[in-house]
């Protein structure tokens, strides 16, 4: 029996559709909320939006869904984020 | 929201599932949406945070009628909607029928609507397992059917099976007599006595398996009698007569201008179109399609509008070209013969032939099939007759 690798290893999962909106799960928390930049904490990296307009439409304990224009999605390790 | 650490309070929301929406990042804070009973719940939050917030609008029904108190008319309006959704909900307005194959879904929809549950039963007067055991009853073919209740709709899920054979009981008598002129090809006797045999040619009426057992004594003489139903399996050679044409010539619909729209609307049968355009032509064709108003997913109303649309056109007089019209009648052939199949019957020759007569073209031959072609004729119920003959000797 195979597990889902983002059960075993704690991976945030990332749907994206097209460069409009952008749906996140397994994350952890928000570090950085502006409408040209969000950055959101997982367990093992901390992800980093870049766009123009960026809106979080809504978050959960689970989820959170990010629309807006986006250009740039960086993975950092955890405590090497530089702005 | 405005103050020293709004990531951190949003964080904070996270954990502790608090949901909200719609975040806007505006130049002195964030803007967003959240529910009543969360925003009761936000003080420690802003005061761990150290945050400030600012109703900026209320959206939601008390809301708008705390904003429109002094409207009376709207408030009874209000409440009316309210008092006529809620007594519009108490009825089955609709009835679905999801999983049908070869029943037709209109008659079962007709028989739900006409006998068991017409359109605005009390939706407490309807029984679920009373519904589906007279459905059960009356259609033999369902293996399994439930019955759903849900808002104002009612839907009906079902499977179908093979209808079983209705076994005759056991006091009832007869013979098994042939339903047309055919030449038996097979045979099977599983109660009774065979009078016909295989290769027999037989005519309609004539009896195949006799229901009356003779038991004979030693010397060939009848010695008990007995009556029951006969019973077995008797296929015949039968052929059918094939008759088809198509006319050469024909007419064909050309549509010659737009289409005319216009909507009707309606409240359970009573209906009411605002306008209707003319149109000026002898010929169109009508589509009407119906639109029930649903409050959420299953709250079906007896209101809604039907969308009708007219389409003139003129006839023109084509004709087909031999091998279109040969085309046509082999689809006709075919579909008689697939529908011979799925009702079990073995093709076993076919000469259809196609020729042209006059302005047509015509299939003309027989079809010959082998099929089933008994059926049990009863006997007025006697009792079981024991003739003994003595012996006088």
């Amino acid at each position: 029996m195979e597990f889902p690798k983002d059960v075993l290893y704690g991976d945030v999962l990332l749907r994206l559709f097209g460069n409009r909106e952008a749906l996140i799960e397994n994350y952890k928390g928000l570090l950085l909320y502006t409408s040209e930049e969000i950055v959101i904490t997982c367990k093992k990296m901390t992800l980093r939006i870049t766009g123009e307009e960026l809106r979080v439409h809504y978050f959960s304990g689970c989820d959170m869904k990010v629309t807006g224009n986006i250009h740039t999605i960086t993975y950092t390790p955890n405590g090497e984020l530089c702005c | 929201m405005y103050g020293f650490a709004p990531e951190r309070l949003m964080n904070l929301l996270i954990k502790d599932n608090i949901v909200i929406w719609d975040v806007n990042d505006t130049h002195d804070g964030y803007s967003f949406f959240i529910g009543r009973k969360n925003l009761i719940g936000l003080k420690p939050y802003l005061k761990k945070t150290n945050m400030k917030f600012k109703i900026l609008t209320r959206i939601g029904f008390p809301y708008l009628i705390k904003q429109n108190r002094k409207r009376v008319t709207f408030i009874i309006g209000c409440i009316g909607f309210m008092c006529a959704v809620y007594t519009l909900s108490l009825f089955v307005w609709e009835v679905r029928i999801v999983g049908e194959d070869h029943l037709v879904a209109n008659e079962l929809l007709k028989r739900i609507e006409e006998q068991y549950v017409p359109l605005g039963t009390f939706k407490s007067k309807v029984d679920c397992v009373e519904l589906e055991e007279k459905l059960r009853k009356d259609y033999d073919e369902i293996s399994w059917i439930s019955c759903e209740l849900k808002g104002t709709g009612l839907t009906v899920y079902l499977e179908e099976g093979i209808k079983p054979k209705t076994k005759p009981s056991k006091d009832v008598t007869g013979d098994l007599v042939a339903t047309k002129n055919a030449k038996i090809t097979k045979m099977i006797t599983r109660q009774g006595t065979p009078v016909a045999k295989v290769n027999d040619k037989v005519k309609k009426g004539d009896i195949l398996i006799s229901g009356t057992i003779n038991i004979y004594d030693d010397n060939h003489e009848v010695m008990d009698t007995s009556y029951v139903a006969a019973d077995g399996d008797v296929y015949g050679k039968t052929s059918y007569d094939y008759d088809d044409y198509v006319d050469m010539d024909y007419y064909e619909k050309e549509y010659y201008d737009k289409e005319k729209k216009h909507i009707t609307l309606y409240f359970m049968d009573y209906c009411l179109t605002p306008f209707i355009p003319t149109i000026n032509a002898a010929n169109y064709d009508t589509f009407t399609q119906i639109h029930k108003f649903k409050i959420f997913n299953d709250l079906y109303l007896p209101v809604g509008y039907k969308v009708t649309k007219r389409l003139p056109y003129t006839l023109k007089l084509s004709s087909h070209t031999e091998q279109e019209a040969t085309d046509i009648l082999n689809d006709r052939l075919a579909k008689k013969i697939k529908q011979f199949e799925e009702n079990g019957l073995e093709i076993v020759k076919n000469d259809v032939k196609i020729e042209k007569a006059d302005n047509k073209l015509v299939a003309k031959g027989k079809i010959v099939v082998i099929e089933p072609i008994t059926t049990l004729v009863k006997k007025p119920k006697t009792d079981k007759k024991k003739v003994k003959k003595k012996k006088n000797k």
